[in-house]
């Protein structure tokens, strides 16, 4: 008996293709965070795609993004001062402008001729820096541009509530699988999906999903079946997703905009960064909304990090082993490859549209059972 | 070369990607798919049925060439989530019995 059970593991057992991580970092647009954040009239250093960048406000409040390392002997660039319009290294105090040109050294009689830095492509959208990445040096096409989000620096909107968090042992990859993962919502973030589609084509990739929150986690009003949250999530490149969610709230519903971005640092490390925002409720004191976006801000970073204990501690997989109420993680990943080969070699299956809708009747009938199991023991616990 | 390299894991990594990884990849991306055509404008398609409420559509080309409604679409906005005439004819291809519902 036992040695039959044993032959027929040998058999069947699975093995993880952890696979290798990406030699390279993602073609796309990066959000590096709050513009606003780098206007304090100080360099900032920014550990990004394997290097140090450093970003800088002239003296007209332009943002530049320049390699932070000092071209004459070094220096780190994030350590020095910004004169004007240029940014001083603290070693020797060559003065880098915002296109990577050297264009003073107080000591010297002329600047070398070769005295060109790096500078970084940047934008400013919906009040955030962006610094474009491309391993093949091409400048961003048009159609890849980051969207504004509705209402942009309109009073109709709170300001942004924004945060960040350093992930270290995890590529960044583990993020953008969450896409397409319905059922880690229940496991992970207590919230109880009822519905969740995917779309990806081109380079965008979207997600539909309604769901109410778990009533044995004290996220749901007694008895309640309707969807109270209606989610439409996009990535608009590699790292830049932009989540439009609908609240119903006793009555009311709250509109609110997540913002849900990352850059990578290393490859098995990356910087996710969360912003939100909510739309103004008419005959509410707009100030409330500003602190309601901030309420809502702590919650997500309590979601992100629940996602994070996750990514911690679990092992990179190649060949996930999916059942029928998974999302499409392989085709995600054949999306997500468009941005890791150079531009030639995207082929049309990465950017062809892909539908796939989950079928969610198995899991709701489960999870019903499963929360009502777990309130009839809370109630039997709480009677005397 | 037309089609996502199952072969390589990424452009500059050499290391071949297990056979068995090739294969839950195949599996996943093309097992099961049954051609279908729009009825109302011709876009050629492939459908995967795992039940009656699952669907997968692959489409086929740039989806904007041929389906007016998708046609739309801005590179800017999330992606329309379906075309309801596509939907009608994925409905009318399953009573037909030309693509299989899958277990209920």
């Amino acid at each position: 008996m036992t040695a039959t059970s044993s032959n027929q593991d040998r058999v069947s057992v699975r093995t993880i293709d952890t696979g290798r991580p990406p030699a390279r970092f993602a073609r796309g647009w990066h959000c590096l965070g709050l513009a606003e954040t780098f206007r304090d009239g100080a360099p900032h250093a920014v550990h990004a795609f394997g290097t140090k960048l450093v970003v800088f406000a002239d003296d007209s409040g332009a943002l530049h993004v320049l390699d932070s390392y000092c071209r004459h002997m070094g220096g780190d660039l994030s350590q020095g001062t910004i004169k004007g319009a240029e940014l001083a290294c603290p070693f020797h105090d060559w003065r880098w402008s915002g296109a990577g040109r050297c264009v003073s050294i107080p000591y010297a009689k002329r600047v070398p001729p070769r005295a060109r830095t790096r500078s970084w492509t940047t934008v400013e959208r919906n009040a955030q820096l962006f610094v474009w990445h491309d391993p093949q040096g091409n400048p961003p096409p048009p159609e890849l541009d980051i969207p504004e989000v509705e209402g942009a620096g309109s009073p109709d909107w709170s300001n942004w509530a924004w945060n960040s968090v350093l992930v270290e042992g995890a590529n960044c990859r583990e993020i953008v699988d969450n896409i397409v993962d319905m059922a880690h919502f229940f496991y992970v973030h207590f919230a109880f999906p009822i519905y969740f589609k995917n779309v990806f084509e081109g380079h965008v990739a979207t997600q539909y999903l309604h769901s109410r929150g778990r009533e044995d986690k004290g996220l749901a009003a007694p008895g309640q079946t309707e969807a109270v949250l209606r989610s439409e999530a996009s990535y608009f490149g590699p790292s830049y997703m932009i989540n439009d969610l609908e609240n119903d709230f006793s009555g009311f519903t709250v509109n609110t905009t997540l913002i849900n971005c990352h850059y990578p640092v290393t490859s098995d490390s990356f910087v996710l960064q969360w912003g939100v925002r909510v739309k103004q409720i008419p005959g509410i004191d707009p100030a409330r909304a500003d602190k309601l976006a901030g309420k809502f801000a702590k919650q997500y970073g309590i979601g992100f990090m629940q996602d994070v204990d996750i990514w911690r501690n679990k092992s990179p997989i190649d060949n996930p082993l999916l059942c029928e109420e998974d999302g499409p993680v392989y085709q995600l990943r054949r999306w997500y490859q468009q941005f890791y080969v150079d531009v030639e070699d995207v082929t049309p299956d990465m950017q062809q549209r892909f539908e796939f809708e989950i079928d969610t009747r198995h899991a709701i009938a489960n999870w019903e059972r499963e929360v009502a199991e777990n309130l009839s023991r809370l109630t039997d616990n709480d009677s005397p | 070369m037309t089609r996502f390299d199952d072969t390589s894991r990424f452009a500059t990594d050499p290391d071949a990607v297990p056979a068995s990884t090739v294969a839950d990849r195949d599996e996943q991306l093309n097992a099961e798919f049954r051609p279908l055509t729009c009825s109302e404008c011709g876009t050629e398609v492939r459908v995967r049925k795992r039940s009656p409420q699952q669907t997968s559509v692959q489409w086929q080309s740039d989806s904007a060439a041929r389906c007016p409604y998708l046609a739309r679409q801005k590179p800017t906005a999330p992606r329309i989530a379906e075309c309801s005439a596509l939907s009608r004819t994925i409905r009318a291809a399953v009573q037909a019995g030309l693509i299989p519902s899958g277990t209920p």
